[in-house]
């Protein structure tokens, strides 16, 4: 059994309000080459977008400076080195005091590439608690799933892969591009923040460690590819497949999943969802008789920092963690490009 | 489903959240005003789906939600339950 000892989370960058970037992204929709009904049906979705309070953090120090591959990229790779400085901080003197090292480091991202990659730029901070031999991973384009998925690849190594640190760092942010007029594009403007999160997973549990008890995996490549993908305009765009499509789809290959995997679920009531889709979410809770409450973890997270791909079920997860009670399920939900959904389910331990 | 029917589905979802006053001229009320947080739409779109039996693209009513008064908005959802 694989236990998670620790979580660790970093507010990154600054703050971006709906209430600051709506006049930017309204202005931003004036200059698009629209006819007027166009433009206006696009401005009501972008308001629609950011109806509300919420915010999101960005490692963009002045987004109207993106608009090319280059400036992307250096912006990504500016900002993950952040990110890693951060979570190495908190993560260093927790191992060093432990008296632990990392037998391998699996990190996360889909949005962006780099290379070296994320695994070797956190082994490289951690010094002699990363040894030599220790097993560097990557796991890239794979989405809102990726920090689960890198969990469940843990939980499946060999046991003598006593410790492993795995670290989600995504920057959706500086995707951002605001000369495309789709509607999905622009959807990808408004709901996604940036986000950096890890976990100590090890074979050795410490005080107030969630045990992983199960993670389920349902992929759906068959019909799935064009769900959630990549476009492209000077890099990498968000597109979804046509709405009714995504909703049909996803709903039904979410449902199946909790479906299945209902008994390990029905009498625990915390929930640790992926924040993608909130209205999908709650009409699934609806159907399934999973409380409202059960959203509301997420709700939270989406309105203090919106969808931070795969980072954001870690920092669901460690708010639930540090209040609950020993004994108590945390049960996860993800879903993202391929399209796939996973579920698993954690207990703290006393 | 007419207008008004849809409309008075809309009404009874806020007739414990909203004073009598405001229940009183309800069709003239503003959703932007009503439903100032995007979890508050959810929550009312899920409502009126499951008054009405019928599933609402939130996408496509986003326009009048943003712009229009409930009496329009009511308008437009019993137009496109028409043409289901």
């Amino acid at each position: 059994m694989r236990n998670i000892n620790a979580i660790y989370t970093t507010d990154l960058g600054k703050e971006w309000t709906n209430e600051a970037l709506l006049p930017q992204y309204e202005a931003c929709v004036e200059r698009l080459p629209l006819g007027e009904a166009e433009r206006t049906k696009l401005r009501d979705f972008v308001r629609f977008q950011l109806n509300g309070e919420r915010a999101r953090r960005t490692v963009v120090p002045d987004w109207t400076s993106l608009g090319s591959f280059r400036s992307r990229a250096s912006v990504f790779e500016e900002g993950a080195e952040q990110c890693l400085d951060s979570l190495t901080e908190q993560i260093a003197p927790v191992a060093e005091s432990a008296g632990i090292t990392f037998d391998a480091v699996i990190t996360t991202t889909a949005t962006g590439n780099l290379m070296p990659g994320l695994s070797y730029r956190t082994a490289r901070r951690m010094g002699g608690l990363v040894p030599h031999d220790s097993t560097l991973i990557d796991l890239a384009n794979v989405g809102c799933t990726g920090s689960i998925k890198a969990l469940n690849l843990a939980r499946s190594l060999d046991p003598a892969f006593r410790n492993v640190l795995i670290v989600s760092v995504e920057a959706p942010s500086t995707l951002l591009d605001v000369t495309g007029t789709t509607l999905d594009l622009w959807q990808g403007n408004c709901t996604f923040g940036d986000g950096a999160a890890a976990l100590w997973v090890s074979t050795e549990r410490r005080e107030g460690a969630l045990a992983v008890e199960e993670i389920r995996y349902r992929q759906r490549a068959d019909t799935g590819l064009d769900l959630i993908r990549w476009s492209y305009g000077d890099y990498y765009n968000f597109a979804l497949a046509d709405q009714k499509t995504f909703d049909q789809d996803v709903r039904e290959i979410v449902s199946e999943t909790l479906a299945e995997a209902e008994a390990g679920w029905k009498e625990e009531p915390l929930w640790a969802i992926h924040p993608a889709g909130i209205i999908l979410l709650m009409k699934i809770a609806r159907k399934l008789g999973i409380p409202t409450q059960a959203i509301q973890p997420s709700t939270n997270h989406y309105r203090r920092y919106s969808n931070m791909s795969s980072a954001s079920i870690l920092y669901i997860l460690k708010e639930l963690a540090e209040s609950a009670s020993p004994g108590a399920a945390i049960n996860l939900v993800t879903m993202g490009a391929g399209f796939n959904v996973l579920y698993g389910r954690v207990r703290r331990v006393s | 489903m007419d207008r008004d029917a849809v409309l008075d589905k809309m009404r009874v979802y806020f007739e414990r959240k909203q004073p009598p006053d405001v229940l009183a001229t309800f069709a003239t009320q503003s959703p932007k005003a009503l439903l100032p947080d995007s979890l508050d739409v959810v929550d009312f779109i899920l409502h009126i789906e499951e008054a009405t039996g019928c599933e609402i693209d939130i996408n496509e009513v986003g326009e009048s939600l943003m712009n229009k008064n409930f009496g329009e908005l009511a308008e437009e959802v019993s137009r496109r339950l028409a043409t289901r």
